[in-house]
């Protein structure tokens, strides 16, 4: 089966170069301080920030420095085939992934002593996992008031043939590889950049600057949930 | 049993009344806010190569020269002479760890309260043995910030009659950013129960209490009577619909959306239906406005 049609169009009726559907909505819940949810096409993905907060455990305690942690699990029915575990060294492996992402972008001069934890929960992969679980991280971290550098924004990208595809779906990656970046968009800084297989030295540049676009406009999108959430949301009434 | 799922409502842009054309400036992180030097950087902004950015979202304030970004939400910050309220999370040698919502848990040191039997008393080596008997971990204690050290530590002190440990009652945690800054923070309400707005975003409703039963180290287990019981849980749900609706939460505030939830004669279950939630919210911000 081909993924790319001789139309020039994907499995899901998209060009090589269009973004899936982007919907995100923040505050979801009460409990943790910050909380939001992210739809990129199929993958879905719900996150929770709690913290800043008294660090639990006194070994990871420093005085001078902030605790970030992440978790990610995934629900049993996320993906095709039954998940037996809600964790496995691969979640494991994102988790630190994700926090070693936003050791880079959470001022943590602010936090000294502190601890940041977030929780990710995966409701359904397919494809770009990765960078849905760091869109929505960043977009819990807004809603909980957490200082940030910048927002961090995650796409995908790979290489069909002589394509370069951006944000793929499982079943595009299945011959190809995947490469994840995120980047801080107003400064146009990589903060992590990761491939699944290996890709020839030539596509890789293409498929790098494709999967950077992307963020753009991730970006974008999320910045107008942000705003519009704000402006809902916005204390009504200074009175006494 | 009514079941509902947590869908979400339509949102409530019409409640927001447009106060002319002056509205503030609405940031999101890494967004530049002034290339100009001269102003003063605040909380939720960071300079970098000159250039002004926010480091939160929220609305842009401007006072003079300084120029800060207030999020929704966010911990609490800490400010000297606050009403806060906490709970205790560790007992340890003269201090106790107080949870106050804050990034750092806060502390209370033994000589800062005020010990039961004699005014002035000053603390003996049987008080320090008998700290648990006084607080012990997972009490709630009213108290008041003394100080904020250079490392950001909240330092605490309980001394006066007003503040301690605070007895029967129900607690609700709510952003700190929507409680109005009063010097009073505790208020007898005309239902017959007494709310403590902590500044930290702790609220604490209990059965009002003869004056002087105030503030104690021991706790009343006296049985609530049904009615007083229903009027804290109407309260209770009157703020979290205030809260989730973004509206600041005052006395007044509070008061009318008791008296709305009255008038329209909703039970007191009733007020966690997110439809009846945005209806009686709407009717408070109408009547507020008036």
């Amino acid at each position: 089966m081909d993924i790319i049609s001789p139309e020039g169009l994907r499995q899901d009726g998209r060009t090589a170069t269009c973004l899936r559907t982007i919907s995100c909505r923040l505050g979801l819940y009460d409990r943790p301080n910050g909380s939001a949810y992210i739809e990129m096409g199929n993958t879905k993905v719900l996150a929770a920030v709690y913290g800043p907060r008294e660090v639990r455990s006194l070994s990871k305690q420093q005085l001078d420095d902030c605790v970030i942690q992440c978790q990610v699990s995934r629900i049993a029915a996320c993906q095709g085939e039954r998940v037996r575990r809600p964790m496995d060294p691969r979640t494991r492996a994102m988790s630190l992934q994700i926090a070693g992402v936003f050791q880079g972008a959470i001022r943590k001069s602010k936090y000294p002593g502190s601890q940041i934890d977030i929780y990710v929960q995966v409701l359904q992969a397919d494809g770009g996992v990765m960078s849905a679980c760091i869109n929505a991280s960043t977009l819990a971290l807004i809603h909980a008031g957490v200082e940030l550098v910048d927002y961090v924004v995650s796409c995908t990208a790979s290489m069909y043939k002589q394509t370069a595809i951006i944000d793929v779906t499982n079943q595009e990656t299945m011959n190809g590889c995947e490469l994840t970046i995120s980047l801080l968009p107003n400064k146009e800084l990589i903060v992590s950049l990761d491939t699944s297989h290996t890709i020839h030295q030539e596509q890789f540049e293409p498929v790098m600057e494709l999967a950077m676009t992307g963020c753009q406009q991730v970006y974008e999108s999320m910045q107008s949930e942000v705003e519009s959430y704000l402006r809902d949301k916005h204390a009504i009434m200074s009175h006494r | 049993m009514d079941i509902k799922l947590a869908s979400e409502l339509p949102r409530m842009r019409s409640m927001i009344p447009a106060h002319g054309s002056a509205r503030p400036k609405l940031v999101t992180p890494g967004e530049i806010i002034s290339h100009d030097t001269s102003f003063m950087r605040g909380h939720g902004t960071y300079m970098e190569d000159e250039i002004q950015v926010a480091s939160v979202a929220g609305f842009v304030t401007r006072v003079n020269r300084l120029i800060t970004v207030t999020p929704l939400r966010q911990v609490y910050q800490g400010a000297v002479g606050d009403t806060i309220i906490g709970r205790i999370t560790q007992v340890q040698n003269k201090r106790w760890k107080v949870d106050v919502n804050a990034r750092l848990d806060a502390e209370l040191r033994l000589t800062n309260i005020q010990l039961p039997g004699g005014e002035q008393r000053r603390s003996s080596v049987e008080d320090e043995r008998e700290m648990r008997a006084l607080l012990r971990e997972g009490d709630l204690v009213c108290v008041e910030v003394q100080k904020i050290s250079d490392d950001g530590l909240i330092r605490l002190a309980a001394r006066s009659t007003k503040f301690g440990k605070l007895s029967q009652g129900t607690l609700l945690a709510i952003s700190p950013s929507l409680v109005v800054q009063d010097k009073q923070r505790m208020h007898d309400l005309p239902c017959g129960a007494r709310v403590i707005f902590g500044a930290n975003g702790y609220v604490y409703i209990t059965p009002t209490v003869p004056q002087e039963q105030v503030s104690t180290y021991t706790v009343n287990f006296e049985e609530v009577p049904i009615e007083v019981r229903k009027t804290v849980g109407r309260l209770r749900n009157c703020i979290k619909l205030l809260a989730h609706h973004s509206i600041m939460i005052s006395p007044t505030s509070v008061m009318s959306a008791y008296d709305q939830s009255i008038d329209q004669e909703y039970e007191i279950k009733d007020l966690l239906r997110p439809e009846v939630m945005q209806d009686v919210a709407v009717a408070t911000v109408q009547k507020m406005n008036e």
